[in-house]
């Protein structure tokens, strides 16, 4: 069982791929589910109008999608009541992206969709990497507030974080580490430093292909044990179906 | 059709916090076990410790590994800008006079300085003097952002500047429009996404993209993974060979881009 733990799927500005073409790729490429994300526009703006298109595409194909929701913490009350809407008609995760929307994942801001994850028991993905609102820090603050929460840092700290992993495993143990935008250096590190029982693999689908993250992956973790646990059953964990 | 890794190098496995030797031929022994394996010709050469420890030392080994592998070592060398003038001016005459390296290589945010101290100026005056390139890590915070090395390629036209990140995962996007309109500026493709990769080729064409892959001394994926990259480009067989090898030879004819 293979996992994609990150792909985007709607038409963006700056990704754009329609679920259909994904499913292509998946089938190419041995690929069993994907979990899908809306793209730039409605995670930062139309939250509903994202939740609706992934709604869509999880009730056309639900042996191939698993669908994460976006809210964006700005919307205050009506962000809670969009996630709690999109969670109870079958999304299961929570998308943030604290440099799209806008805010610190240690502020508490972001606390009231967390709140919703925890009493909802889905994870959350959190896009991490990108200069002051995506360091990985700032998740593990979060994730320490919430201990029963599964996170999921998004990018893994790429690319200029990849210091910071094994203290924020270290501290915050309820965090995976996906792994898109890395490489095998980075991967490596992982290797050394965390381990495969704490990752997930990622395409971060339009962004990359699965040939070329898949290798890398494998050229690193060359066992089939750590293979199989990176490549879905940590995934199928978080999703509470292990 | 010779394979140039444009960004390798040589002494320190960072992200696996190895030390693979700080000067002894052991580290350049395995540095060209790895290119050789994974089938690249030649490799633009950096050091690794000198960033982090004594430039000079650090070069003085640079060039006993070349000297050990002349075939396959393009060796470039360092220095500390916050130096004395005196020193800063001396240690890359003796890099490009006595060593025989053909450029500069950079990594602001460990060697910590930004690209605005008087001792990068220096620099730029001493490379043009010598005619010789020079390479930045880039797509980082806090001093070696895209853009920070953009503007030192437009502060100085004469000066040939080679990105040696793509601005990294985020700030490809960034070095597009500059790289249509600075003569002076090339770009190495060790960092951007798959993404950003097409994107730069499908906006800038071939003739100023260098494939790279921050191997050598890393782990040996790392110098497949960037090979892979470069090879899944939409693009023909003759503008993958220019960023495979070609371009990179091209690169070093500083003269000829400048003239």
């Amino acid at each position: 069982m293979i996992i994609d733990a990150h792909a985007h799927v709607g038409q963006g500005r700056y990704k754009s791929l329609a679920p259909e073409e994904l499913l292509l790729q998946m089938d190419e490429h041995g690929i069993d589910r994907a979990v899908i994300c809306p793209v730039e526009e409605q995670i930062i703006l139309h939250n509903r109008e994202g939740n609706d298109f992934l709604l869509a595409q999880v009730r056309k194909y639900p042996t191939r999608f698993v669908g994460f929701a976006v809210a964006n913490p700005w919307y205050g009350e009506a962000a809670v009541q969009e996630l709690q809407r999109a969670l109870g008609e079958g999304l299961r995760g929570l998308k943030l992206h604290p440099t799209y929307q806008g805010f610190s994942m240690n502020d508490p801001i972001a606390y009231p969709l967390v709140d919703v994850a925890a009493h909802q028991q889905v994870p959350v993905y959190v896009h991490t990497g990108t200069a002051h609102f995506g360091e990985p820090f700032k998740l593990a603050e979060l994730a320490r507030r919430y201990p029963e929460v599964t996170f999921i840092m998004g990018h893994a700290g790429a690319s200029d974080f990849w210091y910071d992993l094994p203290r924020c495993h270290r501290f915050a143990p309820n965090i995976l580490f996906e792994t898109s935008r890395n490489g095998p250096a980075n991967y490596n590190h992982m290797a050394l430093n965390i381990g495969a029982d704490h990752l997930v693999f990622g395409s971060n689908a339009p962004e990359s292909t699965y040939p070329l993250e898949m290798a890398s992956i494998r050229d690193v973790f060359t066992e089939a044990a750590d293979q199989n646990k990176i490549f879905g059953r940590n995934m199928a964990r978080a999703l509470g179906e292990v | 059709m010779m394979i140039i890794d444009a960004h390798t190098h040589m002494g320190l496995n960072t992200y696996a916090g190895e030390w693979t030797g700080k000067g002894d031929l052991s580290a350049a022994a395995r540095y060209v076990k790895i290119m050789g394996d994974s089938g690249v010709d030649k490799g633009f050469t950096f050091t690794s410790t000198g960033f982090r420890q004594d430039p000079q030392e650090g070069n003085d080994a640079l060039a006993r590994a070349r000297d050990a592998y002349p075939d396959v070592m393009i060796p470039w060398g360092t220095v500390d800008p916050y130096w004395d003038e005196t020193t800063l001016r001396s240690e890359m005459r003796r890099c490009v006079q006595e060593l025989g390296f053909v450029g500069f290589k950079f990594v602001p945010w460990v060697q910590g300085f930004s690209m605005m101290v008087a001792g990068m100026d220096i620099v730029a005056e001493e490379c043009i003097s010598m005619n010789v390139p020079v390479t930045f890590h880039d797509g980082s915070p806090l001093y070696c952002t895209a853009l920070q090395i953009v503007y030192y390629a437009r502060a100085y036209p004469k000066l040939l500047v080679l990105s040696a990140h793509g601005g990294l995962r985020e700030g490809w996007r960034d070095i597009i429009e500059p790289c249509k309109e600075l003569p002076n500026y090339w770009i190495c493709l060790s960092g951007p996404t798959q993404q950003g990769i097409q994107m730069l080729y499908d906006e800038l064409g071939p003739d100023k993209l260098l494939f790279g892959s921050d191997g050598g001394s890393m782990h040996p994926a790392v110098t497949a993974n960037y090979l892979r990259r470069v090879r899944a480009l939409d693009a023909p067989q003759e503008d993958i060979d220019k960023i495979l090898g070609l371009n990179a030879l091209r690169f070093l004819q500083t003269k000829e881009h400048l003239a």
